[in-house]
């Protein structure tokens, strides 16, 4: 039953594009609608939605990669913009408040015909978001983010190239894998972020967690867990090592970071020994959260390990 | 209006001063061993004290020379100033209930610290320790005002009162400059939960200079506070012009205050708690009383920090959190023993 | 009718003559709280992005607006509206009882401990069990203030609970309080969390809808009844124990009830809008101000007085920074404080002794 609506939804979908191409008349497609079901129930969402809002990171993602640009989003940092990655496609979107706190009466000003986000973020709201447009959540965000595309696709009525973008990501961590050869069993990848206050090591339940796993990079012991994250102190340096580390920065003052760095502990790392410590831009890496950031994330590694160049932009804290 | 006879001043309390610092110096002592020795690394005390007396360059060595031992000296100090302040301000105000975070003073330095980092971009709290010391003045001088003002001034329960109210405004504050400034609030909700993790020698040595200086002040006015503390009227009695020593009581509060915020972020009822044991044990003359809460304050605030690492592991508990919760129950036993003028 | 009413006037020979005349003038400042509520509420309703004048406002709740206001009003507007003024309401009736109980202007609930009791629990959900329905979070944070009021009173209590270790013990709660949220900010994963931690502790009524407001308009409609039936075991209470035991009231077992339903109402206004400081504090005095000390006409005065200050504050949380809806409880903070120490300062029934 399922399939049969999704396939109708595509068939839909096409004759839309097509009548797109010959004119304004997209009647038709306005009044056909289809039942989503999502975290928060099943949902009848236009069969072509045309004006998004999406409130959080990965949704914005989702939306951008499959060819939909989103009337309406949240900022990750209040006053910051949209990342850096999507800046070029996010120029005309619409800031509608931050992610803790969406700005209702801008979305409604904006009338849009479909809400993405998700129940960890913004349960609290839902049916004020559900009176204002369909409104479709996914469980959960970041660790979720491939389970996630599929129904960011279905809503937003691009299951095929959902799909299709699904399948460039497999066949791009294929081609990785493939590139990289033996070398890849033995790089043990360490994740790295200052956040100012703290210096976090990112284990498996994250997003870049899940992407290095589907890389088939390992992770050093210390940070093969089901987790989100740890703390870095000098008495558990050694947990944030690997054969090759990578470094990201959140904001634009790193005193913890600053002193680990500066400890003689820090020059025994083997990563740093070996000179594999990496910077690399935060919004991709962390605040990305699907199918572009992580092939950009992908691309990166693969300039960094198997290029064996540096990264164009080595740091995005460097621009601060 | 039964005051205690002056007498118990010069008798002092029920142990003699050098038993009491020798039985502190003691569990300082032991603390200082304890948070040398204990840690997310396991290192046994006897090689944890052979590589701080003889730095060998191994794991070990560099853990307790770079994390454990200034995290500890953070702490004692830290804790000394909180003691001290918290007696200052008791002997001052004649409140058993006084001390910096109830008063509201610690939460005016947070809000220093905190709005010279959304407003001016500057990086950490020790490095705003300016700022953190101007926000303690001004919550201690809101407070000092509150508490001269009116017909003998307030009682001492109508002061905690006005430093409760001082209080939920500076957090509300400082909670609203967060929720605009996301930045900031990354940069800083650790350090305002009270925390010696991370904290180098550097921030050390930038509030130093303000810690000493508040500690060397709170202690050439032993004698002048001892007299004070028994009500103005016997200060000036004594010959003392209290206006003066007032000022340089709340000076010195100040500056230790707002430095042991700048390096540690709020941590309350250290203050508040130690000063009676030290009155417990040595009686009120402050010459020995602030000697003594100094000790018993390192003591408090080691014992809550590594405390804090053990709880929960391999999370560590805040050291503000355990600090409260520690000192709690003496807040609670002054309460129940009746809030007199001291 | 005011005849009839005179006619029983001798039977309690105890109230003073003027005693009528200020229960009607009681009736007339509920009644005209309750008009500046509603007044404050009809413009707040017609602010923020989509700016709409009063008379539309009116005629859009009337049903003749537009689709577009329609929605704005009705859909989005309305039910925070409505939370803020039942919370206020809520606090404010809840804050006439404690002050009453504790026979100090200066009790509010977050004085008591109360809404610091909500705060940690709410933060202990969140952090210790992070996969709790959202809707639990409200019966955490109410369940959280009961058991800070009970713990608040048992040690307070040595023969009997005096006001002013009530007060005493409250303050020190709350200061172990504060010190548990600042940690759990500190501790949770994600800045986003953190955030919304500030939010839910700091007291906002942003994303409140309408299942918020049938929890706090049952909390309204179950515990005013009780209060108003309290009303003059309160002004008993106000001459002092022994007074009111003269008087024949069991004055611990009436302080318990009234504490409890002071706390009710209190942790239900917290529930659902987090720790609105200082309104509990406020809208008594205003009321008291204009009323008079006798609770009957004080309770629901104050209650119309918070009601009308949280529509305010909220009206201009989320207008003052906007795009940024700031919580509530930051500018309620601001007014109140200042306003509690001015307080201390003037002599009279509210000593602290």
């Amino acid at each position: 039953m399922k399939a049969a609506v999704r396939t109708a939804a595509v068939l839909l979908l096409a004759l839309a594009a097509l009548a797109g191409c010959g004119g304004d008349d997209d009647g038709g497609a306005e009044g056909e609608m289809r039942s989503v079901v999502h975290a928060m129930g099943t949902t009848e969402v236009s069969a072509h939605p045309e004006r998004a809002v999406v409130l959080d990171t990965g949704e914005l993602d989702s939306a951008i990669a499959l060819g939909v640009t989103p009337v309406g989003a949240v900022e990750a940092i209040p006053g910051e913009g949209f990342s850096d990655y999507l800046a070029d496609a996010a120029k005309e979107i619409e800031i509608v408040g931050s992610i803790d706190q969406p700005d209702l009466e801008a979305i409604a000003a904006l009338e849009p015909d479909l809400i993405l986000s998700s129940k960890v973020r913004h349960e609290a709201i839902y049916d004020q978001l559900a009176a204002i447009a369909p409104t479709v959540f996914t469980e959960d965000i970041g660790v979720a983010w491939k389970e996630n595309f599929p129904l960011h696709a279905e809503a937003l009525g691009r299951v095929e190239e959902g799909e299709e973008l699904t399948t460039e990501y497999e066949a791009d961590v294929a081609a990785f894998k493939a590139d990289m050869g033996d070398r890849l069993a033995d790089t043990h990848v360490s994740v790295v972020r200052s956040v100012g206050d703290e210096v976090r090591v990112y284990l498996n339940a994250n997003f870049i967690g899940t992407v290095l796993k589907d890389l088939g990079l390992p992770r050093p012991p210390a940070q093969d867990v089901d987790d989100f994250s740890l703390t870095a102190t000098l008495e558990n340096l050694e947990d944030a090592d690997g054969d090759v580390m990578f470094l990201s920065r959140y904001g634009p003052d790193h005193p913890i970071l600053d002193r680990l760095m500066g400890s003689p502990l820090w020059q025994r790392l083997d990563a740093v020994k070996a000179g594999r410590v990496f910077d690399v831009p935060d919004d991709l890496w962390f605040l990305g959260l699907g199918n572009l950031a992580a092939r950009e994330v992908i691309a990166d590694l693969r300039t960094l390990l198997i290029d064996g160049k540096p990264l164009e932009e080595p740091a995005a804290a460097a621009a601060e | 209006m039964s005051r205690g006879a002056p007498t118990r001043v010069a008798g002092g309390g029920r142990l003699s001063l050098p038993v009491v610092l020798g039985l502190g110096g003691a569990a300082l002592v032991g603390a200082l061993l304890a948070s040398i020795a204990i840690g997310a690394t396991v290192i046994p005390l006897d090689r944890a004290l052979a590589v701080l007396a003889a730095p060998d360059g191994s794991r070990e060595a560099i853990i307790v020379a770079d994390a454990r031992l200034p995290r500890t000296l953070i702490g004692a100090t830290v804790g000394a100033a909180l003691g001290v302040a918290g007696a200052v301000m008791q002997a001052v105000s004649r409140n058993p209930l006084a001390e910096p975070g109830i008063l509201g003073v610690s939460w005016g330095a947070a809000l220093g610290a905190v709005g010279a980092q959304v407003a001016l971009g500057i990086g950490s709290p020790a490095a705003a320790v300016g700022f953190a010391l101007l926000g303690a003045a001004g919550a201690g001088a809101t407070v000092v005002l509150i508490g001269s003002l009116g017909r003998g001034g307030l009682s001492p329960a109508r002061l905690v009162v006005a430093g409760a109210a001082v209080s939920t405004l500076l957090w509300s504050v400082l909670q609203g400059l967060l929720v605009i400034d996301h930045a900031s609030l990354e940069a800083s909700r650790r350090w305002l939960a009270g925390s010696l993790s991370g904290r180098d020698e550097a921030s050390l040595l930038q509030v130093a200079p303000y810690l000493g200086a508040g500690l060397v002040l709170a202690l050439l006015l032993a004698r002048p506070l001892t007299a004070l503390s028994l009500g103005d009227d016997v200060a000036r009695g004594l010959g003392q012009r209290t206006g003066t020593v007032k000022v340089a009581a709340a000076l010195a509060v100040v500056l230790l205050a707002g430095a042991a915020v700048a390096v540690a972020g709020p941590i309350v009822l250290v203050g508040l708690a130690v000063p009676h044991v030290a009155r417990a044990l040595v009686g009120r003359d402050y010459s020995r009383v602030l000697p003594v809460s100094g000790l018993l304050g390192a003591v408090l605030v080691l014992a809550a920090d590594v405390a804090g690492r053990r709880v929960m592991p391999p999370e560590e508990v805040p050291v503000g959190v355990m600090a409260a919760l520690l000192g709690a129950p003496v807040f609670l036993h002054a309460v129940r023993r009746g809030v007199r003028p001291l | 009718m005011i005849r009839r009413l005179d006619r029983w006037r001798p039977l309690r020979p105890a109230w003073p003559p003027v005693a009528l005349r200020l229960d009607l003038r009681a009736l007339a400042v509920a009644l005209g709280l309750g008009l500046v509520a509603l007044a404050a509420l009809v413009v707040s309703l017609g602010l923020g992005e989509y700016a709409i004048a009063p008379q539309d406002v009116l005629r859009t709740l009337l049903g003749e607006g537009s689709a577009r206001e329609e929605f704005v009003v009705t859909g989005l507007r309305l039910p925070r509206a409505l939370v803020a003024l039942a919370a206020g309401a809520a606090l404010g009736a809840a804050g006439a009882i404690f002050q009453g109980l504790v026979r100090n202007a200066l009790a509010s609930p977050e004085i008591l401990g109360v809404t610091a009791g909500a705060n940690v629990a709410a933060v202990l959900v969140i952090v210790v069990f992070p996969a709790t329905p959202i809707a639990l979070l409200g019966v955490a944070s109410f369940g959280g203030a009961l058991a800070a009021t009970a713990l608040v009173y048992l040690l307070a209590w040595r023969r009997g609970a005096s006001p002013e270790r009530l007060v005493l013990v409250g303050i020190g709660i709350t200061a172990v309080g504060y010190a548990i949220v600042t940690g759990a900010i500190g501790a949770v994963d994600e800045l986003v969390y953190a955030s919304q931690l500030i939010i839910a502790t700091t007291g906002s009524v942003y994303g409140a809808g309408w299942p918020e407001l049938w929890t706090i308009g049952i909390a309204l409609a179950v515990l005013l009844p009780p209060a108003m039936a309290g009303a003059r075991h309160l002004d008993a209470l106000r001459l002092g124990d022994d007074v009111a035991r003269g008087l024949g009231v069991p004055v611990e077992g009436e302080r318990l009830k009234l504490l409890l339903v002071g706390t009710g109402l209190a942790a239900a206004a917290v529930a659902v809008a987090g720790p609105v400081s200082f309104v509990g504090l406020l809208a008594p005095h205003i009321a008291r101000r204009l009323v008079g000390g006798g609770h009957a006409g004080l309770i629901p005065a104050a209650a119309m007085a918070g009601a009308a200050i949280v529509i305010v504050a909220d009206a201009l949380a989320r207008t003052l920074f906007a795009p940024v809806d700031i919580p509530v409880g930051v500018l309620t903070a601001v007014v109140g404080a200042p306003y509690l120490i001015a307080l201390l300062f003037r002599s009279g029934a509210m000593a602290v002794r």
